[in-house]
């Protein structure tokens, strides 16, 4: 199935036309997206320090983890629910421009890292819960997603120059 | 608000086309840490994450990154408020903002008091724990007027 064709079928369905030519959809949503944004992405920050040791020294990396990963799940949630219906509203012109394919690349390699994380270090944290020195591919993982999550908001913020 | 629109520093930032997209972008990175700060802080007063950790020195973390993003995105706010003084001096969303954003201020300082004296406690007092609410409200509000901004 061509991808264009599904981004036409979005861009012309009612929800589209509705958040596209109502006053106050668009204006509405993209606060509730920066929320979110916001919450994904600044506690996924404070959760990468951790990781390199930087800060919450006094907290075991699974208690920060069970602490601060719902927290970034539910900005996750809002961030994706509130960035399909933007989407949605202006599908054709997302498709064409090249800031928004940057954008999704780099999420998917954000979530690729995470992924590798999870199923990687994050498997035997028992071992190293309350280590000052976390291990080398905890840190390259919270290093590549703290360059990966501000490169998201830049490419975010860059389709709107396109 | 005319004396910042005709400052200098407004006219450079007004007439070059880089600096307000990129005073907006820092702007958005620091918001992240403001935003996420508050969440987690205010959170963990109303005993959400965190609920079996008693005084382990996180707030202090939240805190910290709360108050990095604050000073970071009033610096950014400030510098693009100078490129576009007038604009947002008539701009009813920039008054809601900031009158949420007074609001919210005052609602994390006093959160911040009292859950000074409160602390070393399993369950938090209820009176704190709404203004722990009132506080996520009111950051909140100041979001939304902000995005606003653009828009009316």
């Amino acid at each position: 199935m061509d991808l264009a064709l599904v981004f036409r079928w979005m861009h012309d369905s009612p929800l589209g036309v509705e958040i596209r030519e109502s006053p106050f959809w668009f204006p509405i949503l993209l606060a509730v997206h920066i929320a979110g944004l916001c919450t994904l992405t600044g506690s996924v920050f404070l959760f990468d320090l951790r990781l390199l040791g930087l800060v919450l020294g006094q907290t075991k990396v699974s208690i920060a983890a069970r602490g601060i990963l719902p927290v970034v799940w539910s900005g996750f949630v809002v961030a994706s629910g509130s960035g399909l219906l933007l989407l949605t509203s202006e599908a054709v012109k997302a498709y064409g421009n090249p800031a928004f394919r940057w954008k999704l690349a780099i999420m998917a390699l954000a979530g690729l890292n995470a992924l590798v994380f999870h199923l990687g270090a994050f498997r035997h944290v028992s071992e190293w819960d309350d280590a000052a020195n976390t291990p080398w591919n905890a840190r390259v993982a919270a290093s590549l997603s703290l360059i990966c999550w501000p490169a998201v908001l830049l490419a975010g913020r860059a389709m709107a120059y396109f | 608000m005319e004396w910042l629109d005709g400052s200098s520093l407004g006219s450079i930032l007004r007439e070059s086309a880089w600096a307000i997209p990129t005073l907006g972008t820092l702007h958005l990175f620091t918001l992240t840490a403001l935003v996420s700060g508050a969440l987690l802080a205010n959170l963990r007063v109303l005993g959400i994450p965190f609920r079996h950790q008693v005084a382990d020195g996180s707030e202090r973390s939240f805190d910290r990154l709360f108050v990095w993003g604050l000073g970071g995105s009033a610096v950014t706010g400030l510098l693009m408020l100078s490129g576009e003084a007038l604009k947002c001096y008539l701009n009813p969303a920039f008054r809601w903002k900031m009158a949420a954003l007074v609001i919210a201020l005052v609602f994390s300082l006093s959160v911040r008091q009292w859950r000074a004296r409160a602390t070393r406690q399993k369950e938090q007092p209820l009176g704190l724990r709404f203004a722990a609410a009132g506080c996520l409200l009111a950051w909140a509000a100041t979001l939304v007027a902000g995005r606003l901004i653009a828009f009316v």
